[in-house]
């Protein structure tokens, strides 16, 4: 994908957009109470976390509010990473403005002393937190290195979130494009799984087709091999790591019903016996495969 | 596969109690066996269903090095129990996320930052981001 620099530094702008309207909802909450708590939440109720672009594990629990009468209510506070805050996933899951603004009143930040729940409409925020977000709603344009319009928007990472890019992105495409592609994060436990109960279910998107990405070195992994001997070839621990792949394409046919096949992203140490292994294995299964040359970088695992 | 059609399958129905949605995708997908709750947590769900939230479809965090909560059962794991530690209600997004294992909504850093190698020249060309 190029611009990579942009992409993976600021890019649009769109992560600190979402860093502030959720940053916003946060000190609009803290500011009630300190205003006399009118809607009677229960401070040690509140769900709604600050949230930081940066892995900072000191974050992940804090003391805010202290020092005094004047600079706020001190309570038990703490940090999300922002690629996990709900707005996130209201930006990816939202189909217009209207849904979006929608969304963001039905979000719950925690519960009154009498165990209702209270909202951001509760708040009076959404609309603000909906204007912070006006130009991070519009899907990012960009190409891959074969010179294919791309669209990135919203990254939710499917392990700790819902996975998947907009979906306004992907109907985009799909208006756009004789294909559409799009990505859902990790395997068919977490991304896959998430696409299909979450996005496909709140969008009506039914995908015509998948494709598993899948290498030789992390089948290796798989079956037992450590990262540091990996470029060494080693059929029998690729062999033993298979049932790991061919559960990921039984969980994408049999359980979600969609047609597969499978990309084998090749690498320079991997081996013509090892390819052999995983495309004749995928083939016995009843799914066809295909090797795809990649550059000598690391993956990512 | 040009001329097999997508038959679309959700793994849980909406009206599905929020317990039964989660082990339908521990026993269908990860091919687990149980779900560990605890009072706290079954407690918290209780509230979401009767505060109107019981339809919403869940959100798993889990590690993606494994089927399993253990990121080190590696290859096609069975038999397993998968231990739910928090769940939070995300009612703009429209889903619960069931927290599992030890995964973090906040992650640290590793011991050697991938930021150790990135840098900028006096051109303004930065380097070491890939």
């Amino acid at each position: 994908m190029v611009p990579m620099e942009d992409i993976n530094l600021h890019f649009t702008g769109d992560l600190h957009a979402i860093g502030a309207a959720n940053n916003l909802l946060a000190a609009m909450i803290d500011n009630h109470i300190y205003q006399g708590n009118e809607l009677d939440i229960q401070p040690q109720s509140i769900s709604w976390k600050r949230c930081v672009d940066m892995n900072d594990r000191q974050l992940r629990h804090v003391v805010s509010g202290l020092q005094g009468r004047t600079n706020g209510v001190p309570r038990e506070d703490g940090f999300e990473i922002t690629v996990a805050s709900e707005i996130m996933a209201i930006l990816c899951l939202a189909s217009d403005r209207n849904d979006l603004k929608t969304r963001l009143e039905r979000i719950v930040i925690g519960f009154s002393y009498d165990r209702k729940p209270v909202t951001a409409g509760d708040l009076r925020a959404a609309g603000a937190m909906a204007a912070i977000l006006k130009d991070a709603f519009k899907p990012n344009l960009v190409q891959t290195l074969e010179n294919n319009p791309a669209i990135i928007h919203g990254g939710p990472f499917a392990n700790i979130a819902h996975g998947c890019n907009s979906v306004i992105a992907t109907k985009t495409a799909m208006q756009l494009g004789d294909y559409a592609v799009t990505e859902a994060g990790f395997g068919a436990d977490l991304g896959a799984e998430k696409f299909v109960n979450i996005k496909c279910r709140t969008s009506g998107i039914t995908p015509a087709a998948a494709v598993v990405v899948a290498t030789v070195r992390a089948l290796k992994m798989h079956g037992g091999v450590e990262k540091v001997d990996l470029d060494r070839e080693d059929v029998s621990a690729l062999e033993q790591g298979m049932p790991n792949l061919l559960r990921h394409l039984d969980n994408m046919t049999h359980v979600y019903g969609i047609p597969t096949v499978v990309s084998i992203n090749r690498f320079p140490t991997d081996t013509d016996e090892e390819l052999e292994k995983v495309s004749s294995l995928c083939q016995h299964h009843g799914t066809q495969s295909k090797y795809q040359m990649v550059g000598q970088k690391e993956e990512k695992v | 596969m040009e001329t097999e059609t997508s038959k679309l399958t959700y793994t849980y129905k909406n009206e599905d109690r929020m317990t039964e949605k989660v082990q339908a995708i521990v026993e269908n997908v990860y091919r687990g066996k149980d779900v560990k709750w605890s009072t706290q947590v079954l407690k918290k769900i209780e509230q979401f269903e009767s505060a109107g939230f019981g339809e919403l479809p869940v959100c798993i965090a889990k590690t993606q090095y494994s089927f399993s909560d253990d990121r080190t059962l590696t290859g096609a794991p069975e038999q397993f129990a998968i231990s739910v530690r928090d769940v939070k209600l995300s009612a703009g997004a429209g889903f619960i996320v069931v927290v599992t294992g030890a995964v973090m909504t906040m992650p640290g850093l590793p011991k050697q930052p991938a930021a150790e190698q990135i840098d900028l020249s006096d051109d303004g060309v930065i380097s070491g981001l890939f």
